[in-house]
């Protein structure tokens, strides 16, 4: 019996194994060690073969992937608990959702809005010392980032400048609207805050998107239009302030297109 | 030479930015994307072969990274390992729902065998590594190849494997394991 396990080796290294088989392998691998060396020498092959399907990954991809996760909270390391094998534990992740043939092409952002969604589970789990009320204002929050992320026209674009601050924005031109979050910027000093701007053509068009949370976001900026030109950040009082009362730290150009399409390039800012 | 090398190089910087990935750190996370984007969009396109589910579930496997990150042990394997094996399952695992379910749908037998692997990729990253690789693969035996490609490059179970070539369990579990170690003898174990 044991023998006969220890034959699947290859076969999950390869992930050839159905489910049953892969958990009976697994529970084996915690108390095997040479099993455990062999699936890492067999992991040097698949890796090898991995690599060798490489190809470049749709542009559009990086800053989805970057945007989500900045607004996803990472699990726990383990504490004491080892897993013996090279590879992750086979814990499949939640099930797909239904798929029917007509809503393919609407489906490329629910994956990564439903791993949001996760992320933000996680998050309001560990909160729970928050009120009922808090906490109903938080998952209208994450109502309000998701749908922006699952709209079908939802575009990501990011910029940073030559201090890695930057900011980020996945826009929706159908829904008007923008989830943006920063990076790179330091916590606000104390009695200061971080501030969104959406800017118009003129200097008198500039409007409030919202304060920024400790972290850098996410916050949904709304009622975006084929006038709004750039996104910028700059710090305010706390509580924030009518109009930009300093120097913006992070800009991010929206370029509205006749198409009415928004695209967005990133300013560089000192 | 200039491929081991290059392969060596990209492994020991993802062995690097991982564990500060695991610390929650964004910036790394943005490094590590630049680094193994290519694989892991290619190795889930050669499996699910759609474009548009192929970045769904890139994304998917890429957001897992970012969230397992903390529990990646080095001692363990190596980061890219660990990462691809992400991006693998989780293409595995939504070719054979979706095969499923055509064979649900339609109850139609099973399909001709897929293309072959050097008709698929169209990347222009890589090329050298691929072409090693190649070799290596052409130095196979027929059922060691076939064995060790349908599972891992078209996501069948070795029962499928078994089933597909008429050949008994027994066998294609030791072909799978002869040829990933005639692979790693042929490609050198450096890596």
């Amino acid at each position: 019996m044991r023998r006969r396990i220890h034959e699947l080796a290859a076969a999950y290294a390869l992930d050839a194994l159905g489910p049953k088989e892969l958990r009976r392998f697994e529970r084996h691998l915690n108390r095997c060690e040479p099993c455990a060396y062999e699936v890492r020498m067999l992991s040097i092959d698949t890796v090898r073969l991995g690599r060798a399907a490489a190809a470049p990954a749709p542009p559009q991809m990086r800053a989805r992937v970057l945007t989500v996760a900045r607004m996803t909270a990472q699990e726990q390391a383990p504490a004491g608990a080892r897993l013996a094998a090279a590879r992750p534990a086979a814990v499949r992740p939640a099930p797909v959702r239904p798929r029917s043939r007509g809503v393919r092409p609407r489906l490329r952002l629910t994956a990564v809005a439903a791993a949001f969604c996760l992320g933000a589970a996680v998050m309001l789990g560990v909160a729970y010392q928050r009120t009922s009320a808090e906490l109903d204002r938080e998952r209208a929050a994450a109502a309000a980032v998701n749908q922006v992320l699952a709209a079908p026209d939802a575009a990501a674009r990011t910029g940073s400048d030559a201090q890695g601050r930057g900011i980020t924005a996945v826009v929706s031109t159908s829904l008007h609207r923008a989830v943006v979050t920063t990076h790179g910027l330091p916590a606000a000093p104390a009695g200061k805050v971080y501030q969104l701007w959406l800017m118009g053509e003129s200097s008198s068009s500039v409007r409030s998107a919202g304060l920024l949370p400790d972290g850098g976001g996410p916050v949904v900026a709304t009622a975006l239009n084929a006038r709004s030109t750039a996104f910028a950040v700059t710090l305010e009082p706390d509580g924030g302030s009518k109009s930009p009362t300093t120097t913006p730290v992070a800009q991010l150009a929206l370029v509205v297109r006749e198409t009415g399409n928004i695209a967005s390039t990133a300013l560089t800012q000192r | 030479m200039h491929v081991v090398r290059k392969d060596i190089r990209d492994s020991q910087e993802a062995d690097r930015l991982l564990p500060l990935v695991g610390r929650g750190d964004h910036q790394a996370f943005e490094e590590l994307y630049n680094l193994v984007s290519g694989p892991v969009y290619g190795l889930v396109r050669r499996v699910l072969r759609d474009p548009a589910q192929s970045e769904e579930v890139a994304q998917e496997a890429l957001l897992d990274v970012w969230r397992s990150a903390p529990r990646f042990d080095p001692e363990r394997g190596t980061a890219l390992s660990w990462i691809l094996t992400f991006a693998h399952r989780r293409a595995v695992d939504r070719v054979r729902s979706a095969r499923a379910a055509t064979e649900r749908e339609l109850k139609v037998g099973r399909q001709s065998d897929g293309p072959a692997f050097d008709q698929v990729t169209e990347a222009v990253e890589g090329t050298l590594e691929r072409e090693w690789l190649l070799r290596c693969l052409e130095r196979l035996t027929d059922l060691q190849r076939q064995s060790v490609t349908l599972a891992y490059y078209d996501g069948y179970t070795y029962r499928e494997v078994a089933n597909r070539l008429s050949v008994p369990l027994g066998t294609v579990k030791t072909r799978m394991r002869d040829g990933l170690t005639r692979l790693r003898e042929c490609l050198g174990s450096a890596a």
